[in-house]
């Protein structure tokens, strides 16, 4: 079977270039696990790599671990001071290289006050909704981002809905409801 | 003329049964399709399963032309604000008909985007529950529709 997967023994040179990236593999597929003052620094890397050129940007997603439910956070257990933590969010980075076949996960914690990382429009203009998006959803600041705003959300909309301390039912209409049960026309 | 000298090809009603006789099979419906539901409605109008049989076959793409509002989907409270218009440019009389779980309650969508019902913004005449409802439930909702256009007092 032919493998998708950018696994570790194929990048030597990503080890080399950043020594304080991990690694681990699942299910055959391999997470590069960066810090994100690294982010701009890899992704001039994946662009312009020699044998795996990465030429397109298919996913920006973002993962909240505040709830401490999860045994990749240990330290985070959803009591209010980790609202601020540096590590509670994960930025998820899916690249293609269309030329190669390969895939490759870049992982990368951020989270503190107002969380922010360097945007990857400047390589891949592919990023300008998919920041948006997770601008919208989890309030992740892209600096350099030419234009950050919502993407799916309407502007009045207060708060970032998928973070775990956003309400479940935090409903925000724009026009008044009725009430059927009460006023019925 | 006494009523009994009348020939027999003359019939004698109310004027609001007549009227809501009329009515009730000249709906002229205007789409509001948001989600998978729409696509359940798509087979409803088409030749199988046939609106047409209700008189309820003149899909108008402007709501000033529209008497019954058909939503057929999930409402997110982006959204809300242009159904209200919609329905406020419809002319009177106006019908609406709630079709799927999505327009009737909300749904199994219960967050942050989702309006808990339609007529948490407008008023509602039919409720068609189902996730899609079947076209048979659809059809039963606009014949329900139609014996209540002919029942109610008509407004002029
Ligand atoms: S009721 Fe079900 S089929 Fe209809 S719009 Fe909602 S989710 Fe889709």
């Amino acid at each position: 079977m032919q493998q998708y997967w950018l696994l570790k023994d194929d990048l030597p040179d990503i080890f080399q270039q950043f020594p304080a990236i991990s690694y681990n593999e699942e299910f055959g597929q391999g997470t590069f696990r960066i810090a994100a003052t690294d982010l701009g620094k890899i992704f001039d890397f994946l662009k312009t790599h020699k044998s795996y050129p990465m030429d397109m940007l298919t996913d920006i997603t973002a993962v909240d671990y505040l709830s401490g439910d999860y045994a990749e956070r240990p330290n985070l257990t959803g009591r209010e001071e980790d609202l601020y933590s540096e590590s509670r969010y994960d930025l998820v980075y899916h690249f293609y290289s269309v030329s190669k076949n390969k895939r490759i996960r870049i992982i990368a914690s951020c989270g503190g006050e107002n969380p922010a990382v360097i945007s990857s429009y400047k390589w891949w203009q592919a990023a300008h909704f998919l920041e948006r998006e997770v601008w919208d959803m989890f309030g992740i600041k892209f600096e350099n981002h030419p234009d950050l705003r919502r993407v799916l959300l309407y502007e009045e909309f207060e708060g970032h809905p998928l973070r775990k301390d956003y309400p479940t039912m935090g409903e925000q209409p724009r026009i008044p409801l009725r009430n059927p049960e009460h006023d019925n026309a | 003329m006494p009523e009994y000298t009348l020939p027999d090809n003359i019939i004698t009603t109310k004027l609001d049964q007549f009227i809501g006789w009329a009515r009730s099979y000249s709906l002229w419906q205007y789409v509001f399709g948001t989600a998978c539901c729409a696509m359940e409605f798509m087979s409803v109008s088409a030749s199988h399963y046939d609106t047409d049989r209700f008189g309820a076959a003149m899909p108008r793409y402007s709501p000033r032309q529209a008497d019954m509002l058909m939503i057929v989907g999930t409402i997110t409270h982006k959204q809300a604000p242009v159904l209200r218009r919609i329905w406020e440019q419809m002319s009177d009389p106006k019908y609406v008909i709630a079709v799927g779980a999505c327009a009737v309650s909300g749904g199994f969508y219960r967050n942050y985007a989702t309006v808990q019902g339609a007529d948490r913004i407008i008023p509602v005449d039919v409720y068609v529950p189902g996730c899609p409802p079947r076209p048979e439930m659809i059809l039963d909702g606009i014949m329900a529709l139609q014996d209540k256009i002919r029942k109610t007092k008509q407004v002029l």
